[in-house]
């Protein structure tokens, strides 16, 4: 119908327009423009991107050693110590520079361990139903009855207090939700057209799950992990407060809260201070997540392209 | 409907079954000897100590035994001794269950007071200005630690205008005046914590209902604004909040855990921790299962609650 070559503006072909696809270049540019044109998601990358050089350049940027109990304890905010030092003399802004680190890596990790143990989970058992899908749900329903801090606490108690398992506990907690939401994707998409011609092809169930299912259940699986990094930041921050997170002296914002926590009225800054850093990490994970959620969703979509 | 209530029924059996099994492995996790981990503290035991207590405890059997006596013991309300105090568990829950209850349904009557009212009002004037601080604090709402909201309020209530108490509890049953003081400060905080998800869940659903054809009929009859959202539209718009409050109960408790700590408030989450922290396993186990059983059953509630209050719905 149309002169023009499908490669250029595109061709009408049985009332349809015909378009080449984008690049993946130009794909991921337009995803970052819409990214940033959600409200506030600017803002929650600068506070990512913050938190991130904090703690991939904390030996240059922070200005003390943070585990150093100096001379002068309690100090207030002065030229040497930004943000004055606590009862040990330990520099304040160097524990903040430095436990940037720990957030990440709780945060980062635990998501990790719930989107790869509860995605597969999710994704299989609602790829092939059945008696399969039927044992892990009622699994997943049990999970999902402990309160994610709960049975991180427990859990952090039995491994003993380190990084890992304050990592695996909060993962732990991160599965069920992360296999729910697999579990209904892959069940609308293995009804779908193309995963039935992949089976038609002849396509083992590995495969399918990994290249068709998968890629497509992405987008929601992404959304619910954004918003789990900022839940894993403030459950790894109240075990710390509680006594059961990351063991001293490994500079921690959860840790520093609950360290200064008995000198609130006398040197209040002592633990607000790190309860915003963590506040705002948490604030950004989850405005991350809503814009995510903004531009995957398939109404907003449209305007992508 | 009896249908969907016997299935419902029937389906958080073999939840319920897991939950014990979940909260029984606990134990098996724990490094090394159970005994021994449970009475370091007490010195070295005698081999002879040692074979009774393993018998009194039920260790010297299989696993899956002990899980058989365990959840038998838990069926009729006896959980064992705690390691720490010696006490039965059953006594320690009974003084700090009540505790952990009253201050949670305060919470939860605050967080409904404070949400339903803001989201209606979200929800008639999208995007105006009030709709806006509302979602400000929303969104900052979900992020907020409750520790460090917690640091404030007692930094400015306690301490700077030394209007409240900043510690301690008094049972509602011995003075209801004193009571509530005590738990204004917590109990807001816990509040503060769940009434964002509620505020943006009646928000939403009063958006939807107000977009109904009958809400146009009733308006279309002269009806004043007010008049078709608090009786027309709301009663739609809050059933789906039935649901969102049996998935908050967990949250809930997660929430006075942090806060019992601070507040010292001798319920059940401060128990919990202290367990947690002197690996007091029955306590925790007990305690644990205990939540996990409340969120099972506040949640069946919920569901069963939702389809006889909703007609529409047919399963």
């Amino acid at each position: 119908m149309s002169e023009n070559p499908i490669d250029t503006k595109g061709a009408e072909i049985n009332g349809f327009v015909v378009r080449k696809p984008p690049s993946r270049l130009v794909i991921a540019f337009r995803f970052f423009r819409h990214l940033l044109s959600v409200r506030l998601a600017g803002f929650a990358l600068v506070v990512i991107l913050v938190t991130v050089i904090m703690a991939a350049f904390a030996p240059f940027l922070a200005p003390h050693d943070p585990t150093f109990a100096g001379p002068d304890p309690l100090a207030s905010p002065s030229m040497t110590n930004l943000l004055g030092t606590d009862q040990l003399g330990r520099d304040v802004l160097s524990q903040l520079i430095y436990g940037a680190r720990i957030a990440l890596a709780v945060s980062t990790g635990a998501i990790l361990f719930g989107t790869v143990v509860g995605g597969l989970l999710g994704l299989v058992s609602g790829y092939f139903r059945g008696v399969l899908d039927a044992v892990v749900m009622r699994v997943v329903d049990a999970l999902v009855a402990f309160p994610g801090l709960i049975l991180a606490l427990a859990l952090a108690s039995a491994l003993g207090p380190s990084v890992k398992t304050v990592i695996i506990a909060i993962g732990v907690a991160n599965v069920p939700w992360i296999a729910r939401i697999a579990r209904s994707e892959a069940l609308t998409i293995r009804e779908s057209q193309y995963v039935l011609s992949a089976y038609a092809l002849g396509a083992t169930a590995p495969r399918i799950i990994l290249r068709h299912v998968l890629p497509n259940a992405l987008a929601p699986i992404l959304v619910q992990s954004t918003l789990g990094m900022g839940y894993a930041v403030l459950s790894a921050a109240a075990l710390s407060f509680l006594g059961a997170g990351i063991p001293p002296p490994t500079p921690d914002w959860g840790s520093m809260v609950q360290f200064s926590f008995g000198l609130l009225n006398q040197d209040p800054l002592l633990s607000i201070v790190p309860g915003v850093a963590i506040f705002l990490l948490v604030l950004a994970f989850n405005l991350l997540g809503d814009a995510f959620r903004d531009v995957f969703d398939p109404r907003v979509r449209g305007s992508l392209s | 409907m009896r249908r969907y209530i016997v299935l419902r029924f029937l389906q958080a059996i073999p939840v319920l079954v897991l939950v014990t099994f979940v909260t029984y492995s606990l134990v098996l996790l724990l490094p090394g000897d159970p005994v021994q981990v449970m009475y370091s503290q007490g010195g070295a035991l005698t081999p002879e100590q040692e074979q009774n207590l393993r018998h009194q405890l039920g260790l010297d059997r299989s696993i899956p035994l002990q899980y058989v006596h365990w959840v038998e013991g838990a069926l009729t309300g006896n959980f064992g001794r705690s390691t720490q105090t010696r006490l039965p568990v059953s006594e320690i829950l009974h003084t700090s269950l009540p505790v952990t209850l009253q201050l949670g349904v305060f919470g939860l009557v605050v967080a409904l007071l404070v949400a339903i009212p803001s989201g209606i009002i979200s929800a008639v004037y999208p995007n105006s200005l009030i709709d806006k601080v509302v979602t400000v604090i929303a969104i900052g709402g979900v992020a907020m630690p409750n520790f460090l909201l917690a640091m404030l309020m007692i930094l400015f209530f306690a301490a700077r205008l030394q209007v409240l108490p900043a510690t301690g509890f008094v049972s509602i049953t011995t003075s209801p005046v004193q009571a509530l003081r005590f738990m204004i400060l917590p109990g807001l905080i816990l509040a503060f914590g769940i009434s964002p998800v509620l505020n943006r869940q009646v928000r939403s659903a009063m958006l939807e209902v107000l977009r109904q054809d009958y809400i146009r009929t009733a308006r279309a009859k002269g009806l004043g604004e007010w008049t078709v959202v608090l009786t027309h539209a709301l009663r739609n718009a809050l059933l789906p909040t039935i649901t969102v409050i049996g998935l908050l109960v967990g949250q809930l408790f997660v929430g006075q855990v942090v806060i019992e700590q601070i507040f010292g408030i001798p319920g059940m989450g401060r128990v919990f921790v202290g367990a947690i922290l002197a690996r007091d396993f029955p306590v925790v186990q007990a305690t644990v299962f205990l939540i996990a059983g409340m969120v099972i059953v506040a949640n069946l509630v919920a569901d069963i609650g939702y389809a006889v209050l909703d007609p529409r719905i047919r399963y």
